[in-house]
């Protein structure tokens, strides 16, 4: 049995440096996995630690969570803003949460309190570093993006998934091979720039309003990171085919974060993938 | 759009030559040799940069177009000449920068909105005419690639002009008065190398509140993370 455990490369070859030890407390590891399967749906999910961050002593700012609740799934992904320092605890925080949130969640869901509680968590945890709260503290040390998905049951082998996000991270519906985005870019398309911040927690829209999108089965819910969503772009290059072929069905958690540590060009950011795939009665 | 190849931040160096910068002018090119040096042992961030140098005195020269550093084996030699004409500099940039920005779209990249680093030691022999110049370079209606200028003013430059040229106060820094300038030059050189490798995300959005208030509803999921 032999298996060639180079990363799978993606464009042009970059820079290949050591790991260096993240300086952070608690403990945070390079690489998380998890994955489950419930009656109706299959999930799993990998959060890699970017060469960017590998290269530099800085921790896996990238983090994910997963729950189930009456045959439904929470699953929520979040990204550390890069210059805030302890943003991997935020994001930690924010994915924490929601799902502590949706867990004790009526059938309707306040979106906007969902967002406005993720927020107030690092409002509070810096608060009790700092002994009073401060929410422009809160800013500066711990903000993140999240993208959120409620995704319940809606007959044999469909759901719906309702979906909210702060910031940059990213979903998609992946339906034969296509990628398609389910949240739309704030920025314009035809913008010259990148935008020049990105938003985040404990920044909350003033109006938010889920996406609602329904699955059947073959298709596969997407959350990402912009570490994956911007090398993945319209879902048409290297990437976008790794990933289609690999999520057509569940694969083995090694597998997902192997295929996640992609290497090349100067994608060097932390990345995270979440796959929900709704799973017919008659398969086992 | 094509899949993008990655993202890149635009860097221009924009500095005086005029005579009154002869003491130091072997300190800056030294400053520029030690960040190149630091790029290359930073290769990741260093992919994500692309650098230009430009001086200029009476008129303006473009030492080097913007380039990725890791493919320059050395850095050409800042030098002295007559005069202290912002307007030209400025000029050059309203022409450049955007034609650098579509030529980095032509080749794949997301571009992060371009940064100056201007560096002068005098006040502008052309007043009156380097101020619409400058209000067209950083207008984003007229000029959508309008960069970010981070001013740095020894000598005898006067902080009110510096101020001017900076597009936000705290990208503004004088020398304090007494303080050597080759020091002041060493120090604008460490920030540079230091705002080039950590081009990294600023935290922002203008859309959203910051939540300020324990909502209702809020429950501490976590102790410990």
């Amino acid at each position: 049995m032999s298996f060639d455990w180079a990363p799978p490369l993606i464009g042009a070859t970059g820079p290949e440096l050591p790991a260096r030890a993240p300086q952070t407390q608690p403990y945070r590891p390079d690489t998380v996995l998890d994955g489950w399967a419930t009656d109706g749906f299959a999930v799993r999910a990998a959060s890699v630690r970017g060469p960017g961050h590998r290269a530099s002593d800085v921790p896996r700012q990238d983090d994910f969570a997963l729950a189930t609740a009456d045959g439904s799934v929470i699953a929520v992904v979040a990204d550390g803003v890069s210059n805030a320092p302890l943003s991997h605890l935020g994001a930690t925080m924010v994915c924490r949460t929601v799902v502590d949130y949706l867990l004790r969640a009526d059938d309707t869901v306040d979106w906007h309190d969902l967002l406005r509680c993720a927020g107030w968590a690092l409002v509070e945890y810096a608060g009790r570093q700092l002994g009073e709260p401060d929410p422009q503290r809160a800013e500066a040390l711990l903000a993140s993006t999240v993208v959120v998905a409620l995704v319940r049951p809606d007959g044999p082998g469909r759901a719906v998934a309702h979906l909210v996000r702060v910031g940059d991270s990213a979903a998609w519906r992946l339906r034969d091979g296509t990628w398609e985005p389910l949240l739309t870019d704030p920025a314009d398309p035809q913008d010259e720039l990148l935008p020049d911040g990105v938003a985040a927690l404990p920044r909350v829209p003033t109006e938010v309003d889920p996406v609602a999108v329904t699955l059947v089965a073959g298709d596969v819910l997407v959350l990402a990171t912009d570490g994956f969503a911007e090398p993945l772009g319209h879902g048409t290059g290297d990437l976008g085919r790794l990933f289609g072929d690999g999520l057509t069905t569940p694969p083995a958690m090694t597998r997902l974060a192997w295929m996640l540590d992609f290497a090349g060009g100067a994608w060097d950011d932390d990345r995270t993938v979440l796959a929900v795939w709704p799973v017919p009665p008659e398969l086992p | 759009m094509a899949e993008t190849t990655g993202r890149v931040l635009p860097v221009y160096l924009v500095a005086d030559e005029s005579v009154s910068m002869t003491p130091v002018v072997d300190e800056l090119n030294a400053g520029l040799q030690s960040l190149h040096d630091a790029l290359l042992r930073e290769p990741l961030a260093a992919a994500k940069v692309r650098f230009s140098i430009i001086g200029f005195s009476e008129d303006v020269i473009v030492h080097s177009a913007l380039s990725d550093l890791r493919n320059e084996s050395a850095l050409p030699q800042l030098s002295v000449r007559a005069g202290t004409a912002y307007g030209v500099a400025f000029s050059l940039l309203v022409d450049r920068i955007p034609a650098d920005v579509r030529a980095l779209k032509r080749e794949g990249f997301a571009v992060h909105r371009p940064a100056v680093f201007f560096l002068s030691d005098g006040q502008p022999t052309d007043p009156g005419e380097w101020e619409p110049v400058y209000a067209e370079l950083t207008d984003r209606e007229r000029t959508p690639t309008a960069p970010n200028i981070i001013a740095c003013g020894i000598g005898e430059a006067r902080a009110e002009t510096i101020l001017h040229v900076a597009t936000r106060p705290e990208f503004a820094f004088v020398a304090t008065p007494g303080v050597e300038v080759g020091f002041a030059i060493a120090e604008f050189c460490t920030a540079l190398t230091r705002s080039v490798i950590r081009s990294g995300q600023a935290v922002g959005g203008d859309t959203a509140e910051l939540v300020v208030e324990r909502p209702d509803s809020f429950r501490m999921a976590v102790d410990v993370v």
